[in-house]
This record gives structure tokens, sequence and C-alpha cells, in this order.
């Protein structure tokens, strides 16, 4: 019988690991259909950082019947407010309520009296409490309306004012040219869409759950006695290894690149410039296979293992943003959230697909491969006690 | 007794597995902590650049910041400013220029660039820093309409007008629209800590589905069998085993959460209720997933799918009020949806058990289906 040359018998160990993944259909489960279930699940729900314009239905309560309300209607022309008349108070309350309305303004009796310096008065602003960013819109719109009234007041004490000079100061009040206003600079949105991002984030987050399946597998090939089968086998030990870490990358790539290709069809990602993205999965995977290979090596059994792999993986996919976008929050966290392989593969994508050079990957690249270099070399140091026979 | 000896058994089996402690309890509570820290403060961001440091330029800081909602993070120029805001960083930008304080003090009108992220809280931060930007022009307004109207300087017209330090004459106050005051804003930890509770019951109790195939595997239900206990023992004792875990994980992190984050947990009953429902309906999804599959190798990644779609789907990533209307009613799909409608329901409007029924009915009802099935399905796993 012919004896299968080192790279031969790494490449059978592979297949056969390949093999063994894909018949108990564990590999495709974890390494394509959960990342696929779970970026379509977090794409359509969460849109709390996505594109598009919203509208603010406010209903308008108008128990002043005086000059007010209209103050009102022409603050909203230009907003993104859409005032409406919501009749009295209580049926307010209910639009509201059923969130019908986003929340409603009531214009109380005396309101345009108040302006022009009668008896002070109280705008009330209804809100849900489960719809605080229509609330405070609400509430930002009256504080608007209130300031315009102090404009008035102070303007008139000023002047010693009142009765009929009121009134005349409230009309070059409501004329006068604001003296600050904001100019709007526009600009690009430079993070991922939330379909790309949870496309690119679920499949990183599972790709420290696919490479599992290589590497780690050693210690249950130990404790089952195949390794030591293999090992008497006229096999070299750097073929067993190097099988196992092959049976990793083919699974991280495979898992990324379907991944990759079915959320850019099937779910509209867009991930942008297929080399750059093509070289981040390739660093990705390997920065994964060698931290999987390093906290594997720090085990002493196979259960033990597959619980601190499981651990880890959360632990760095949860800091590194691929649940919720941690950079965002800043502070402590947004450092913290730099160690994790996670983060530095969807900042590389960031930059890429707001259309960057391909140079952008660079820096990303580059700090991917330096903690594949760095836990892959550690792994190796200590991974030949693992094939001791 | 029986029942309660197989309780003890399974307790013992989870807890003698050290990475569970991470899982049911460490895990959830961590995440609390991060979600807390990253978003809790529901404050939207606004970047701020200073070119100068002048009073009315620090006024309109202050004004930006005593806005509901808006709080300001300082960057040093605009660039770094502009990188902000398109990362996602802060929600807007605004850039006071340079000239801000003399330009408003010699009677100019000023401009201050707005970078705004097309995103969709834009509108509501561009309308609180419009209410901020039209609370300090008050002064100014008033100001120049002294000096129009009697001449002089602006400088002495300013001063006339901020000897006034008048209030508004028209207050404004906020109602919650189910009646009564608009509550305050939630403690840091309150949102993630309710949702989060959610999330990982239902998380573990599924992904311990792969104790129940174990139980099968190494051949202990067939033991279990052969002594004198009945076939409806054991699926008790199972069924409680596992009921025992989900309960006591649950009040951990109530615990927990109330002691270390100081999170309220609003009215005892309702939220006993809530879990003591949520935590059957967890129990039987993951016994039913427990007998549809043989291997754990299928068993935990099913769990850990479903687990965490549903708590994606449901509410307890990113909160329901923030979903499309569409979204919001499929969402309803899930327990996890009635559950969080439920806590919302108790902790921020402060109701009470009466008005959750609703939400706990349907959980038991979801709670019954799935046992139910999980009971036929496990007694012929059990028996064949």
């Amino acid at each position: 019988m012919q004896r299968a040359g080192p790279v031969r018998a790494a490449l059978l160990i592979t297949a056969k690991d390949l093999r063994q993944r894909l018949r108990d259909r564990s590999a495709l489960l974890v390494a394509v259909v959960a990342p696929l279930a779970l970026a379509f699940a977090l794409g359509v729900t969460i849109t709390s950082f996505s594109a598009g314009s919203q509208t603010f239905h406010l209903g308008l309560v108008d128990l002043d019947h005086g000059p007010a309300a209209s103050g009102f209607s022409r603050a909203a022309k230009g907003t993104p407010v859409k005032l409406q008349n919501a009749g009295t108070p209580a049926r307010a309350r209910r639009l509201v309520k059923n969130g019908k309305l986003d929340a409603a303004i009531v214009l109380p009796r005396g309101l345009s009296a108040a302006t022009l310096g009668g008896t002070p008065a109280r705008i009330d602003v209804i809100g849900d409490p489960n719809n605080s960013i229509g609330t405070l819109v609400a509430r930002s719109f009256a504080d608007s309306y209130a300031s315009y009234v102090r404009t008035i007041a102070v303007a008139s004490r000023a002047l010693g004012a009142d009765g009929e000079a009121t009134i005349e100061v409230a009309g070059k009040v409501a004329s006068a040219k604001p003296p600050i206003s904001l100019g709007d600079v526009s600009t690009t949105k430079k993070n991922l869409d939330p379909k790309t991002y949870y496309a690119a984030a679920m499949a990183v987050f599972f790709l420290f759950f696919a490479v599992q399946f290589g590497i780690s597998s050693l210690l249950n090939e130990r404790s089952e006695g195949t390794l030591s089968r293999m090992l008497a086998a006229p096999i070299p030990r750097r073929s067993v290894l190097g099988g196992k870490a092959m049976t990793s990358l083919a699974l991280g790539l495979t898992s990324m690149i379907v991944l990759a290709l079915t959320t850019r069809y099937a779910l509209g990602a867009h991930w942008g410039n297929p080399l750059g993205v093509g070289g981040l999965i390739v660093c990705a995977v390997l920065a994964a296979t060698a931290v999987t290979a390093l906290v594997t090596t720090l085990a002493k059994t196979f259960e033990q293992a597959n619980a601190w792999l499981s651990i880890v993986s959360v632990v760095l996919g949860m800091l590194g943003g691929s649940f919720f976008p941690v950079a965002q929050a800043g502070g402590v966290l947004a450092t913290l959230s730099k160690l994790t392989p996670h983060a530095w593969f969807l900042s590389g994508l960031q930059d890429l697909s707001s259309g960057g050079a391909l140079s952008v990957i660079v820096e990303p690249s580059l700090i991917l491969l330096a903690i594949a270099g760095v836990c892959g070399a550690l792994a190796l140091v200590r991974i030949r006690r693992l094939v001791e026979p | 007794m029986r029942v309660l000896a197989i309780v003890r058994t399974e307790l013992i089996r989870v807890f003698r597995w050290r990475a569970n402690v991470f899982f049911l309890l460490i895990m959830p509570m961590g995440l609390i902590l991060l979600l807390g820290v990253a978003f809790g403060n529901s404050n939207t961001r606004v970047g701020i650049v200073k070119d100068e440091n002048g009073a009315l330029a620090r006024q309109l800081v202050a004004e930006l910041n005593s806005q509901p909602g808006l709080e300001t993070r300082g960057y040093v120029s605009k660039s770094a400013l502009e990188k902000a805001v398109e990362r996602g960083y802060v929600s807007a930008g605004l850039v006071i220029p340079n000239n801000y304080d003399r330009l408003l003090r010699t009677g100019e009108s000023t401009s201050i660039d707005y970078f705004a992220r097309p995103d969709s809280l834009a509108p509501q931060v561009r309308i609180a820093v419009e209410a901020a930007v039209s609370a300090q022009g008050s002064d100014l307004t008033a100001a120049r309409i002294v000096k129009s109207t009697q001449g002089g300087t602006l400088g002495s017209a300013l001063g006339r007008v901020s000897a006034v330090k008048a209030r508004s004459p028209v207050g404004v106050r906020l109602l919650a629209a189910g009646g009564g005051k608009y509550p305050r804003s939630q403690g840091q930890f309150q949102q993630s800590a309710s949702t989060q509770l959610l999330l990982f019951t239902f998380l573990s109790a599924l992904t311990g589905a792969v104790w129940l195939i174990e139980t099968r595997r190494l051949g202990m239900a067939r033991r279990m069998l052969s002594t004198p206990s009945s076939t409806r023992e054991i699926m008790l004792g199972i069924m409680l085993g596992r009921w025992v875990i989900t309960l006591m994980q649950s009040l951990l992190i109530v615990v927990f959460s109330w002691i270390v984050f100081s999170v309220n947990w609003g009215d005892p009953l309702g939220t006993a209720a809530i879990i003591l429902a949520f935590s059957l309906v967890a129990v039987g999804a993951g016994l039913l997933i427990g007998t549809l599959f043989s291997g754990e190798q299928q068993a935990a990644p099913v769990g850990m799918i479903i687990g965490l779609t549903f708590a994606a789907i449901g509410g307890s990533m990113a909160p329901l009020e923030t979903f499309p209307a569409t979204m919001r009613t499929i969402a309803h799909i899930t327990p996890h949806a009635w559950a969080n409608d439920a806590f919302n329901t108790l902790l921020i409007n402060g109701g009470g058990l009466a008005g959750v029924w609703l939400d706990v009915a349907v959980l038991c009802a979801y709670a019954l289906v799935l046992l139910t099935l999980a009971t036929w399905r496990l007694r012929r796993v059990l028996t064949t």
C-alpha cells in the first residue's frame, strides 16, 4: 500500500471532518442557517439607525380660539411635524394612547391673552411614555413657542409697554429675523445600513462557532480514542494538526462566502468591493481560527473547550458589536470593542461600503492578521501537547 | 417524593457544570450592564465644536444640554465632528463659529453649521436643537426690538433685556396619555433588565434541550423507567426540574439587577405573573425541541437560533416601539413581544396585575399548547 504524504494525510483528515459535520447537519445549522435567520430577524426589526425621514403626527387641541393656534401651524411648516386638529383633550389622549398620534399639544383657554401680557397660561403636552421620541418632539415644539412668548414679554417689559403696545411688540417679534440660524451641512452616512450591518455582524459572530468544528474536535478525537489511532498510523503529527486547522479554515471561509453571497442577493445587503470584502474575510477567518486554537489548547477536555469557546465567542461578539453597535456608545466600551476581531472586521466593511478605496482595509486587515499571528503562535507552542500519544 | 428526586438530579446536573453559571447568570447580568452603559441613557448625543468660549457660546451649550433628551459631546475640530456624525457616534453636530459672540453682540445674524445624519432620529434632534437656539435667541430678539424702538446701542438694550430676567408667561407641562403625570425618565438599566431577562431565560431553556437529549443518550431515562416510578412521575420530574431552573434564573436576575443596578421591577404581583407564565412557555419550547431532535449537535444550534431570533423579533434586542408598524404586529407571534408589552405596562406606565392580565393570559395559552405538545412527544421518546 502506498504511504500517504503529509499533505495528503492532512487533506484526508480535513475531508473526513467535513463529511462528518455535513452529515450531522450541525455545520450547516451553525455556519449558515443561524446567521441567516438572525441577520434577517435583526435586519427587519432594527431600524433605529437606518435611513429614512420620519413624520411626527401631533394633535392640536385649541381651547384658546385665538391667534396662537395659527402660530403653531406656521411653526410646523418646513419641519417633519404634521399638526392635525384633535378636538378635545379627552379625544387627544385617546388618539395618543392608541398610537394614532405621536403626541398632542393642548393650547389652553387664554393662551393668546397670555402671549400679549395677560395672566400666565400653561400648554399641556400629552405623550405616551412608550413613544418617547414623539413626546420629546411635541415638547420641543411647545418649548419653542414658550420662548417666542417669552421674547414678547421680555421686550414689552424692557420697553415698559402694555396693552396696544404689547400687540405691536408681538408683531415685531413675529416678523423678526431670528438672530441665529442653522446652516445645514449634509453629511454622508459612513456606517452600514442595518441589513448589511447585521448580515456582516452575524456572519462574523457565527464564524467563531463554525471554526470550532475543526481545531477543538482534536480533544473529542482524543477522548474517543480516534486520535491515538491516527497517531499510530504513519502520519506525522503536523498533518493531524494541519488537517484540523484546514477544517476550521474551510468551514469558516465557506460560511462567510455563502453568507456574503446569500445576504447580498436575497436580503439586498451591500457588502462593498468584492476584492476588499474577500481580503477582510480571509483575515477574519484566520483570526477566528487562531483565537479558537488558543482557547482549545488551554482546555483539558472537549466539554471544557466547548464551554470556554462559547463564552469567548459570545463575549467577543457582544463587545465587538455583533448585536449592538457598541462603538457608537463611546467611552471605555468603544475602547474595549477595539480589542475584538469582530469590531475590526465590521469597521473595515463600513469604510469599504461607503465607497472607500481598497486601501481602507489595510489597517483592519493588518490588525486581524496580528491577532491571528499572536494567538496562532501561542497556540502552536501549546498545541503539541494535544497530540502527544 | 420520586418527582422531587428527579427534580433534584436535574438541578445537580445543571449546576455541576460551571459554564452554566456563566450562561445562566453572569452573561445576562453582563449584558444588562453593557446595554445600560452603552444605550441606557436614552439621550441623543449632539457633537459640538466650540471655536470660541464667549458667554453666548457657553450659554448655547448649556441650553442644548437642558433640552430633554439631548446631551452634548465636545469635539476639537470640524473634521473630527464630521467623522463622528458619519460614523453615528453622535446623531448631529453643531459648529459654533469663532465670531459667534461678537456677531450677535453687534446685532449681526450668525449661522451655525449643522451636521445631520440622514436617519430616523434626525428630525427629533433638529427640532430639539431649534428649541435650544430659539431659547437663546429670545433675549437677542427682544434686545433688537428694544433698540429699534428706543434707539441706543444693542449693548445697552441687551443690558436692559437681561435685567428683566422674566420667565415665559407660558409654561409647558407633560402629561401621560394614560392619565396622570408623565413618568420621569427611566433608570439607566431599567429597559435592558426586563428585555434581557426574557432573552436569557428563553434562550437557556431552549439550549437546555441538550440536557434532555443527554438524559436519553446516557440511558438515564431508561434507568428511571426501570424503577417503580410511573412515566407520568418521570415526565413531571423532568418538567418541574426545567421549570425550577428557569425560575431560579429569573429570580436571580431580578434580585441581582435590583440590588446591583437598582432596577425597579414594579408591581410584584404583576412581575411574578409575567415571569411564571413566560418561564412555562420557555420550558415548553425547550422540552419540545429536546424531544424533536435526537442529537445534541442539532438541538443546541436549533435552540440558539430560535432563542435569539425570537428575542430579536419580540423586542428583546431593540425596543418594540422602534419597530416599523407591520413588524410590531408580526412581533406578537413571539411570546417575547407579549411579555415585553406586559413589562412596559408595569415598569414604564406603572400599571399593576390588572393591566397585564391579557398579556399573561396569552402567555399561558402559549404555555398550554407547548407543554401539551411537549408532553405528548416526551411520552413517546421516553417509552419507545
